[in-house]
């Protein structure tokens, strides 16, 4: 029995298999965002119609929902209606919609179709994706009113998701 | 006119204006251009042209530029490459953001350019993307913690190879009775290739023992 | 029906490899050369019907027989043959179904090159390798069926991947790197079996050689067509990125070449048995652990399948072939004495020595630099990652370090020197490294990585050249024959074998070169044309002329027609294209490449819009690339040469009689 070699063998070869062994199961696409409990980042948005853009910084004060969005994602536009729903229903609650990796014109149309409680911005240039740190979309950020995001829902929101959660924002 | 003579001549107008920019705060931004007292348009000049809302955002997470501003569009090209091949493009799989064609990646590009072209340094510029994305951005894991590790583990294996090599390749020769029967024939090293099947084609064990027998017969050449 | 014919097929093989591992570990175990024989039919049965089973699924999915639902998963009526034919490993379960059947064509040719010289380690080898036939049948048969039965057959299937029908690469990478990948399997039984029987007879090392030499040679050409095929087909315009997966390729290729360099010193010096088997087990290791890679879905990888059952069940695999290695090397390796010593000082020994040591710093290295981030997130709850700087930082020095002994070692003698000898030796190439040198320099290359490569590589260049002629212009000496005359005796004769290592190093210094220029010298450049504008880069001018739709069954494609035109020649117009897939809802650009000897034009479409009728145009100039394409070919020769001349060379003279036995009594 040649003990260096079956203790090289074992140091080299368990570690690795027991860390595979743990990793079974991991999403490597699943990232948590770094933003939970930072403050919002505070950009601009252009609005779809006409000029002006909001800073999102001025929106301090009130719980603030940011959804990002695309007319080509098809579980953004089913998150559509419980999105305008919950925005009538809570008017404490400031909500903007963002549009990501799509055009103007296309998010206007959709929004001039399938009408809106609330404004969508333009990002263009992606500098308001970049600063939240957007995957893809859907994505809806919730932020309290002291400005710190406390989540980021990853995928289409209905009504249940959607009342837990302006519930803790109001916090 | 020398810079302590400017100070002193202009410190009430320039502690007026401090004051007044650190009360404003991001209220500031947000609106207009600050109301300036006319005199101190008429002494200091106007402010700086309004800068872009990323400005706002960036300046709360960076703070100044550290780094030099670029002398001309080929510097911020050169930089802003060099750092994009250290960020991850995070809606692809692996590749750099200078790298991939995707739709993100080309306006993560945009925004390198832009901070680069302001004068950020290029941490400064991993650092602003790290605020968003999180460690996983940065392609070059930063040497903190136990990343220390992805450096450290190479090197001891560098550095106990090599050890390994010398210590076997500088052991003294033992007395070599007859160099064995392995390959008497080929330490000449004219090794014009053919290699001669050891004849008869000897197993190892009996390898052994003809070479005990030639020790103990004291035939080992 | 035809779903469950697929079925009895995978079975039969199935049952055929459990029997015949039980047979051949009995025979082993028991000494019966009855079980013997039985194991060696049962290896052919086992190979017949899996070979049966593929060719099953390759008519079902030229007939677009929807009713097996491997068919349905990745089966298109509106597909070209050749895409059908390729479907076959296209996706997860088809891909384990090739597996077997090329584990199928290597264990019936590996059975059948096993004579009885190889006493003992015959059945244990063939037991080793139907084990692992019966575990990969197992997969087949269970978690990864691909013969299953539709109860809804239906009309048409979604076809596969879109990125895998656009080169015809696809048809040929898996193959190759099958090839490499399964092909451990052989070395890996032998290895084994040297280590149950307690004996590496010159037998059964030459055999470990030669069945090493065939998925190495697969191998080398797989990992870089996979380079190629990236480089083709993604539109980045490099061939490497350091993705698990490309990895996970690379690294049973560095052992293997490990494994065929220190099993040259234990034929030479009966010395390293222990280590050179080792090298072959870690080779065949890390294949298992490739395809878990792969296939577990844990690593980000452009690659990945998605993750499935079957991840679990490879580590598994991977566990207990690791600890059955483990423990046998263990308990074993100590009666793999050596006969002989090796030379010390400066001398050639020591070279392989410096080599194995580097080769397995570099999978070290790579290992940990892609399993990394698995561990942090393990630890500290966070992802990160590491990407291609890390690992270029960590391999160029690596890299250049093998280049490095890769010159000096076929320049060092054998037997041990005088400095004087060792002077006239090593310092006559630093010539032609000084002259490469100076080229790159005038060239206006500057990086210092890829100056310091060229020079190594130059000095490694000289020795190659020199060393692989020796043998001809020392006969053109001794008997004044013509230069073919006396270079044929190498290619026809037992030299062959020598010139084939020259020939497998050559092809190595010219991928160095190829690699060190076209990863430090290329430049690119982003336009957005219109259509009829033009632009320049370089010696080049390029015209957006039109763009081009083209309507296919599976595919709609917007191409750019770029006319070219270098210096004042009118060239070829290139194509770059955006494809629009009728199963995805992004586009998926494809690259137009002009490869040259010199330099590639490459171009990549960012974007197409029919409305402005604008082109986003990434523009690159990478020079060297195809030599790497052709570095690649000379290796593959190296390898290929070598194994036909240890096939040439090897039959035993005469069958050995159990000596060991004899000289125990």
């Amino acid at each position: 029995m040649n003990k260096g070699v079956l203790g090289v063998g074992v140091v080299v070869t368990a570690p690795l298999l027991a860390l595979l062994l743990l990793n079974i199961g991991r999403n490597p696409s699943a990232i948590a965002s770094p933003l939970i409990d930072k403050p919002a980042p505070n950009v601009r948005l252009k609005n779809l119609e006409g000029g002006g853009s909001l800073q999102v910084s001025s929106l301090r004060g009130k719980p603030v929902v940011v959804n990002f969005w695309a007319t080509w994602c098809i579980p953004c536009i089913q998150e559509h209606a419980a999105l305008t729903q919950a925005a009538r229903a809570n008017p404490d609650v400031a909500f903007l919609g963002v549009v990501y990796e799509d055009s103007t014109e296309n998010a206007r149309g959709f929004l001039a179709q399938r009408g809106s409680a609330y404004n969508s911005y333009a990002d263009d240039e992606g500098k308001a994706a970049i600063a939240f740190g957007v995957y893809g979309v859907p994505e809806t950020f919730f932020i309290n009113r002291g400005g710190t995001i406390i989540e980021k829902y990853v995928g289409p929101l209905d009504d249940d998701l959607l009342r837990e959660r302006l519930a803790a924002v109001r916090k | 006119m020398k810079p302590e003579v400017c100070l002193t001549r202009f410190r009430s107008p320039l502690i007026a204006l401090v004051a007044l920019s650190a009360m404003a705060g991001p209220g500031v931004l947000a609106q207009e251009k600050p109301r300036l007292d006319p005199e101190v348009i008429a002494i200091l000049g106007e402010p700086d042209p309004p800068q872009n809302a990323l400005d706002a955002d960036v300046i709360a997470v960076l703070g100044r530029p550290e780094g030099t501003v670029p002398s001309d569009e080929n510097g911020v090209n050169l930089r802003a490459t060099a750092i994009g091949s250290k960020l991850r493009c995070p809606v692809c799989q692996g590749v750099a953001i200078s790298d991939s064609p995707a739709g993100m990646a080309v306006k993560m590009r945009g925004q390198v350019r832009d901070l680069v072209a302001q004068g950020y340094s290029e941490e400064q510029v991993m650092l602003y993307f790290e605020r968003s994305y999180g460690e996983f951005v940065r392609l070059e894991p930063p040497m903190r913690g136990l990343n220390v590790m992805l450096w450290l583990l190479p090197l001891a294996a560098l550095a106990g190879g090599a050890f390994l090599v010398l210590k076997k390749s500088r052991e003294p020769l033992k007395a070599r009775p007859g160099s064995g029967t392995a390959a008497t024939a080929h330490d000449d090293d004219d090794d014009d290739g053919i290699v001669v099947p050891k004849a008869p084609e000897l197993d190892t064990a009996l390898a052994r023992y003809l070479e005990r027998v030639r020790r103990d017969s004291g035939t080992s050449t | 029906m035809s779903a469950s014919i697929g079925r009895s097929l995978v079975l039969l093989s199935l049952l055929f490899a459990s029997a015949g591992a039980v047979a051949a570990f009995a025979a082993f175990l028991k000494k019966r050369a009855d079980l013997t024989t039985l194991a060696i039919r049962a290896a052919y049965g086992f190979a017949g019907f899996m070979i049966l089973a593929n060719l099953w699924m390759v008519q079902a999915l030229l007939r677009n027989d929807f009713s097996i639902s491997y068919v349905a998963q990745v089966g298109s009526i509106d597909l070209p043959v050749w895409v059908k034919v390729v479907s076959l490993w296209s996706s997860l379960e088809g891909s384990i179904l090739f597996w077997g059947g090329v584990l199928a064509l290597y264990v019936a040719v590996a059975t059948r090159s096993l004579t009885e010289a190889h006493g003992w380690a015959r059945p244990a080898a063939i037991g080793v390798w139907l084990a692992c036939a019966t575990f990969f049948g197992f997969l087949i048969a269970g978690p990864a069926q691909p013969f299953g039965t539709m109860v809804d057959v239906p009309a048409d299937g979604p076809g596969p991947n879109p990125l895998l029908q656009n080169h015809l690469l696809m048809a040929i990478h898996p193959p190759f790197l099958y090839g490499g990948y399964v092909g451990m399997t052989i070395p890996f039984g032998l290895a084994l079996a040297a280590l149950m029987t307690g004996r590496l007879s010159p037998t059964l090392l030459g055999t470990i050689r030669t069945s090493l030499l065939a998925p190495w040679s697969f191998l080398t050409a797989a990992v870089v067509l996979g380079g190629w095929w990236a480089y083709e087909v993604l539109g980045w315009g490099g061939y490497w990125a350091w993705d698990p997966v490309e990895n996970a390729s690379l690294l049973p290729w560095l052992t293997a070449t490990a494994a065929l360099h220190s099993a040259i010193l234990t034929e030479r010096r009966g010395v390293l048995k222990g280590w050179t088997m080792s090298m072959v087990i870690a080779s065949f290791l890390l294949t298992i652990l490739g395809t878990f890679m792969t296939r577990s879905g844990i690593f980000n990888s452009v690659h990945s399948f998605t993750q499935s059952a079957i991840g679990p069940t490879i580590l598994v695999f991977l566990g207990f072939a690791t600890l059955a290695s483990v423990l046998l090397l263990g308990f074993r390796v100590d009666l793999l004495q050596p006969d002989g010593e090796l030379e010390r000082g400066a001398s050639r020994d020591t070279a392989f020595l410096a080599q194995n040591m580097l080769f397995v710093l570099f999978t070290f290295t790579v290992l940990i630099g892609t399993v990394f981030p698995l561990i942090v997130e393990a630890t500290r709850n966070v992802q990160m990652s590491v990407g291609r700087p890390y690992f270029d930082r960590m391999t160029v020095p690596i890299g250049a370090l093998l280049l490095f002994v890769m010159g000096v070692g076929p320049a060092l003698p054998w037997g041990a020197s005088t400095s004087a000898e060792l002077k006239r030796r090593l310092l006559p190439p630093l010539g032609l490294a000084s002259g490469f040198l100076v080229l790159a320099l005038g060239v206006g290359i500057r990086s210092p990585w890829t100056l310091i490569t060229l020079f190594l590589a130059g000095y490694a260049a000289h020795v190659t050249l020199f060393e692989a002629f020796r043998p001809a212009r020392t006969r053109l000496k001794i008997r004044n024959d013509g230069f073919v005359k006396a270079f044929s005796q190498d290619l026809f004769g037992p030299g062959l074998r020598r010139l084939s290592a020259y020939v497998a190093h050559a092809g190595a210094v010219t991928a160095f070169i190829a690699i060190a220029v076209s990863s430090t010298g290329s430049k690119s450049v982003e336009r957005t044309l219109a259509e009829g504008e033009t632009m320049t880069f370089g010696r080049y001018t390029l015209t957006l002329e039109g763009i081009e739709n083209l309507e296919e069954p599976h595919r709609t494609s917007l191409i750019a027609r770029i006319g070219v035109k270098k210096g004042d020649t009118v060239l070829e117009p290139l194509r770059p294209m955006m494809n629009q897939y009728r199963s995805q809802r992004e586009s998926i650009g494809t690259p137009a490449v002009r490869t040259g000897l010199i330099e590639d034009l490459y171009l990549s479409t960012m974007n197409i819009d029919t409305n402005s009728r604008t082109v986003g145009l990434l523009v690159m100039i990478n020079p060297l690339v195809s030599w790497l394409w052709i570095a690649t070919v000379i290796m593959t020769a190296g390898g290929l040469l070598a194994l036909f001349s240890s096939k040439r060379a090897g039959r035993v003279v005469e069958p050995a009689r159990d000596l060991q036995a004899e000289v125990a009594r």
